[in-house]
């Protein structure tokens, strides 16, 4: 699915590091108020991990994450579970706090788009 | 190893071909709620098995029998449209769904049943509206359903269970899902002891792309309305999800009631707009009662 399908009430982003292997990782949370999901889609599960605990500094999620295949275009995606019910402003501070994490890991932002506003 | 048939033992085969049929209708290309209505509305009186071809349905069954297993199969229920089990008030839907998988008492759908739903991020004033409203109508008899969705939602489901009464979860996830993860023992309680019901077809939920799987949650909205009698809304804002139920609720011209606090809350347009569609304000769970036993208008 391209980022700009129908993205009502998600906030999605996408981060890239220009490497041979081109590491790329998409964060997606649905919220319209009532149901709450999240999903990421990877293909270095050590840095996937590693956004998802830079979230996890703001509010916890919970995460199985599985290795994407070797020397490989493919990508995996993993459902992501949110234990305490946080409000929207505070997802989107932890999705700002993946972000600036993120780049300081030599990612770029690929790609950002918040239906919330 | 246990065979198919020493597993299913007295289940319904030709049922279970349905199922297997459906799962491979959304095994087609864009595939959807509304084109599967669509081409039953073209095809009256057909079943799925009747609108695909032996091959789809095989390959439809093993994939599902690989992933879920045939003892998990055999203790799911099914119901299909034009079934004894099948409610008939889910033909009000625009898009009516043909299948819905469900685990639990079936009757429970036949009562008297009102949704009630509203935000994740309910106020504590909110869960005490939903909690006082909940006990009421299941103490009167009726079955509260709801999305088992956090705040508003598992209130409802809980207050139910706690006060002996019925309810009902429609979940937007496949039926051997859970999520919120949180809520997997209410789940299972809810399939043990009442009814949990999903119209999400298995194979198509876990082989796409995870976020599109999104879409059935305000998909499941419109079945939850079409299966109750009334929908009640607690709390919400202007961009609720809760208010895609009101919209179904009120095109399938069910009883929609919106609770009085809603109309207080100033930053809040869309109480007075479903009211002049015809929502009903209501303060108090009697006037929901009166309301529908049609001693109050």
């Amino acid at each position: 699915m391209a980022i700009n399908d129908s993205n009502i009430d998600c906030y999605t982003v996408e981060v890239e590091k220009k490497t041979p292997d081109s590491s790329k990782i998409t964060f997606s949370v649905y919220d319209d108020n009532r149901d709450l999901a999240a999903f990421i889609e990877h293909n270095n599960k050590a840095d996937a991990e590693e956004a998802l605990a830079a979230f996890s500094t703001v509010t916890p999620l919970a995460f199985s994450l599985s290795e994407a295949e070797e020397n490989s275009l493919s990508s995996e995606q993993a459902y992501l579970h949110f234990p305490e019910n946080p409000s929207r402003q505070v997802i989107e501070q932890a999705i700002n706090t993946l972000l600036e994490h993120m780049e300081s890991k030599g990612y770029s932002i690929t790609a950002r788009r918040n239906d919330w506003q | 190893m246990t065979n198919e048939s020493s597993i299913i033992k007295g289940a319904d085969y030709a049922l279970l071909d349905e199922a297997y049929s459906y799962e491979a209708l959304w095994l087609r290309e864009k595939a959807s709620f509304k084109s599967i209505a669509s081409l039953f509305q073209s095809n009256p009186g057909k079943r799925p098995s009747d609108l695909v071809t032996e091959y789809e349905r095989n390959k439809a069954k093993n994939e599902l029998v690989g992933k879920l297993s045939m003892e998990f199969i055999s203790k799911i229920g099914i119901s299909i449209n034009q079934s004894k089990s099948y409610p008939t008030q889910l033909r009000s839907a625009v898009n009516p769904i043909e299948l819905f998988y469900y685990k639990g008492n079936i009757e429970l759908a036949k009562s008297r049943t009102i949704a009630i739903i509203g935000s994740r991020k309910v106020s504590e004033e909110g869960k005490q509206r939903a909690h006082r409203v909940a006990k009421v109508l299941c103490q009167s008899g009726f079955t509260i359903v709801s999305g088992l969705a956090e705040g508003v939602d598992v209130h409802a489901h809980l207050t139910a269970m706690k006060y002996s009464g019925n309810t009902i979860a429609v979940i937007g996830t496949s039926l051997d899902t859970f999520y919120p993860k949180q809520h997997k023992k209410i789940q299972e309680q809810i399939a043990a002891q009442h009814l949990l019901i999903s119209q999400v077809p298995f194979l198509r939920y876990h082989n796409q792309d995870f976020r599109v799987n999104r879409h059935f949650f305000p998909e499941r909205n419109a079945t939850m309305s079409a299966l109750s009698e009334a929908t009640l809304i607690v709390e919400a804002n202007d961009r609720s999800g809760t208010l895609t139920q009101a919209k179904h609720a009120i095109k399938q011209n069910r009883k929609l009631f919106i609770l009085n606090n809603c109309f207080e809350e100033k930053a809040n347009s869309w109480p007075w707009k479903y009211l002049e569609l015809g929502a009903v304000r209501v303060k108090e769970p009697s006037d929901i009662i009166d309301n529908l036993n049609g001693t109050r208008k």
